[in-house]
């Protein structure tokens, strides 16, 4: 028992030292610790500095796991600062800041902020929400370059005829690669690194062109989920066998989003597309443009084709034939005519 | 050969490519060609959107520039006609037809070709009674009034296509022939395409330009796009006359009918695209009175025989082979990657497909001339009086507000049907 009122004194003790010097060191800090502050006669401002204070030596005493405790409030304190970090950061989603997905979308026609790093980008979108995927992926209607990753099959695409293809085809980006701050950010991933199909820059917006409108197109860009461009690769892959090098398909679209390139070749096509489109039809005689009380040049029955200027001319032209008499060409027949002008004014 | 017929493009390159691929797996067949009505959108970067007569909202880069800049290649040859939204600035440069890009072929503001035996011919534009009969006069940098002129269908280029006696298989133009419709299930159209009918009647939904070559080409089969709807006809010319199959196809969108194959009876391959020679016979014929400025072709004036032009194109085409010219960039493509060049207007450059089939055709480069009549250049009072043939044209009178208005209706009417 004596030790046991010995060291409530010696703690009683130690409190008190520790106010003290926290008195003492913090000459803000509110006389009275310990007690609730009261909302109405304390400003915000004081509210806040008195919870920063306080937090540690509460903390310490009663949650053993205090330090990560003391992170996780310091943490929420600092959510300000995340949202400032995300606005500013683009596509790049906080692990653990589910509230984020509620705020709007960081890619919508904005550009990847050229500080993040391609690894912190990956790791972002490891944590991707539905709702963020639909923010992100670059542009599903771009097919992947042929020449490179384990699905490039170049044999069912036939080659070009009638020249030889000055453009060699693409053989890949590096596997990663991060433009400069400066201008247009791109961004050069390798699919097998991190799930994305597409090793196609993506496109966070199109600085400095000028263009409007929010087309899916590369020109505003997307990006999937890793989960949902890895299944389109091979969802396409085995299902077309024509060996599109992955990437290309329905499989790559961002599921549900607006525009048409989310969908995939099975909703652009028709059976129609390959039956007789003349099959239940009777040829109809041509009635021709003077049935139709039409001409070129609006007014009146057209009974030529010949252009006005033709058939204005055409008069003169076979009066002129007709005073041709031995197939003369009209530069002979008129050499001709001012030879015999000029013989009658030498002779008259 | 099998052949995949597009209506317009809009620069949906990838998806129309994408869909044929699918074709070809769920049917186990091989399509040789693509043939698109139109509507294109060759743009190669920011600056051919500028050429570009598309309301902002539809102003995107879509998917040509890849196939341009290599990046990707067309999968399926592919030949195209021009329509009214277009990089006009980049028509305007293979007037006379050319590789837009690798495996990419543009029939020219007018043209015919061969791809294997199969003969093909073109209209590039839409048209327009007021136009009609003017001259080539727009260039590009346009302005508010050119780049919704500049792809309307001009008489001296129907003209030269009617000067074709060989017969012709397939024949493209953006917008339909006037009067198609009487030949085909026009009832059936106007259930979907109701604001159709009033024009339908009035005998003036299309083109007379268009109806006027399909009476004399009388081509085995027509295709056109321009109204996004799918529509056919079987069309006779005279008793007992051949048949045109005519076909407009829609715009690609999901679940749309924007696509069609068709087989046609040809020669085995290789399939490939060459000159044609009547063809190049009657462009040599007819350059000399190429109307450049507001003014109309004068048609009388043309100094050349046919038989002459056919005899030299003949022996010029035995030495040098059929092929067209390669293609080769004249502008940088589009990179997504690097912030645009804005720099001012640099002007059109000669495109050396142009320029070399000029010379083998032994004619004078003459689409950087500059046109004397041009709006920018001329006082007010001497724009009010160009004289374009033997009509006084006022060019005030071309309203701002060209645009299309059927084609607004009709894109009213997708809103209004839904999908077909």
């Amino acid at each position: 028992m004596e030790d046991s009122e010995k060291r409530r004194e010696r703690l009683e003790l130690m409190r008190a030292i520790a106010a003290q010097a926290e008195t003492s060191n913090n000459g803000e800090t509110s006389d009275v610790q310990g007690l609730l502050a009261n909302p109405l006669l304390e400003s915000p401002a004081n509210l806040a500095r008195e919870e920063s204070s306080a937090t540690p030596r509460f903390d310490f005493y009663t949650d053993p796991s205090a330090a990560f405790s003391a992170n996780r409030k310091r943490s929420a304190t600092g959510n300000q600062v995340a949202r400032e970090i995300k606005v500013t950061l683009g596509c790049l989603q906080l692990k653990g800041h589910s509230i984020e997905c509620g705020q709007k979308p960081l890619c919508e026609g904005g550009q990847m902020n050229p500080e993040v790093t391609p690894s912190r980008a990956y790791q972002m979108q490891n944590n991707y929400s539905p709702a963020n995927q639909m923010q992100s992926n670059y542009s599903p209607n771009q097919r992947m370059y042929r020449g490179r990753g384990p699905y490039h099959n170049t044999a069912s695409y036939r080659s070009p005829r009638g020249f030889a293809s000055p453009f060699p085809m693409n053989q890949g980006p590096p596997t990663e690669m991060w433009s400069g701050s400066d201008g247009p950010t791109s961004y050069y991933s390798s699919a097998p690194h991190i799930g994305l199909s597409s090793p196609y820059p993506i496109r966070q917006g199109n600085p400095g062109s000028g263009l409007v409108g929010s087309s899916p197109s590369p020109v505003s860009g997307y990006r999937g989920s890793p989960a949902s461009s890895g299944r389109g690769q091979e969802h396409w892959h085995s299902n077309s066998g024509f060996g599109w090098s992955g990437g290309r398909g329905q499989g790559f679209r961002s599921r549900g989003f607006a525009p048409n390139e989310t969908l995939g070749p099975d909703c652009f096509y028709d059976n129609s597309m390959v039956e007789d489109p003349w099959q239940h039809l009777e040829p109809v005689l041509w009635r021709g443009l003077d049935d139709l009380g039409n001409n070129l040049n609006g007014s009146g029955p057209s009974n030529s084709w010949l252009p006005k200027s033709i058939s204005m001319k055409k008069p003169r032209v076979s009066e002129s034939s007709t005073k041709s008499t031995s197939g003369q060409s009209l530069a002979e027949y008129l050499a001709a005519s001012f030879n015999e002008a000029a013989n009658n004014a030498s002779s008259g | 050969m099998k052949i995949a017929v597009e209506g317009c493009m809009h620069g949906d390159l990838d998806k129309v490519y994408e869909t044929i691929k699918h074709i070809e797996s769920q049917n186990d067949t091989k399509i040789d060609l693509l043939l698109c009505c139109g509507d294109f959108q060759a743009v190669r970067n920011e600056r051919d959107m500028e050429s570009l007569n598309v309301p902002l909202k539809y102003r995107e880069m879509k998917s040509f520039w890849k196939y341009y800049s290599g990046q990707e290649i067309a999968p399926v040859p592919t030949i195209f006609i021009g329509g009214n939204h277009e990089a006009s600035n980049y028509l305007w440069e293979l007037f006379y037809g050319g590789y837009v890009a690798p495996n990419i072929y543009f029939l020219g503001f007018a043209g015919v070709i061969k791809f294997g035996n199969i003969r093909i011919g073109g209209l590039s534009g839409i048209y327009n009674a007021r136009n009609y009969q003017t001259g080539h006069h727009e260039r590009a940098p346009y302005n508010e009034r050119s780049i919704r002129s500049v792809y309307h269908v001009r008489e001296f280029d129907v003209h030269k296509l009617m000067q074709v006696e060989e017969p012709i298989d397939i024949f493209l133009s953006h917008d339909w022939p006037v009067g198609i419709t009487d030949c085909g299930n026009w009832k059936q159209l106007v259930r979907y395409k109701p604001y159709f009918e009033k024009e339908i009647q009035e005998k003036t939904l299309g083109s007379k330009a268009a109806a006027q070559l399909l009476e004399k080409l009388r081509p085995s089969y027509w295709f056109s796009a321009h109204l996004h709807c799918k529509f056919s006809a079987v069309v006779q010319h005279g008793e007992g006359g051949p048949l045109t199959k005519f076909l407009a196809l829609d715009k690609c969108l999901p679940r749309r009918k924007f696509l069609q194959v068709i087989e046609i009876e040809s020669e085995p391959g290789p399939f490939e695209i060459q000159y044609d020679e009547e063809w190049l016979a009657i462009t040599r014929k007819f350059n000399s009175i190429f109307p450049l400025t507001f003014k109309n072709a004068n048609f009388g004036a043309t100094q050349l025989e046919m038989e002459d032009c056919r005899q030299l194109v003949g022996s010029k085409l035995q030495e040098r082979g059929t092929k067209p010219f390669e293609f080769t960039q004249t502008a940088p493509p589009f990179d997504p990657t690097q912030s645009n060049p804005h720099g001012s207007f640099s002007g059109c450059p000669r495109n050396p497909q142009t320029e070399s089939l000029l010379q083998l055709l032994e004619l004078p480069y003459l689409l950087d001339s500059t046109s004397e009549s041009r709006e920018g250049n001329c006082s007010p009072s001497a724009a009010q009086s160009i004289q374009r043939g033997s009509l006084l044209i006022n060019s005030e009178e071309i309203p701002i507000d060209d645009v299309d208005e059927l084609e607004e209706l009709e894109e009213a009417g997708d809103m209004d049907t839904g999908n077909e």
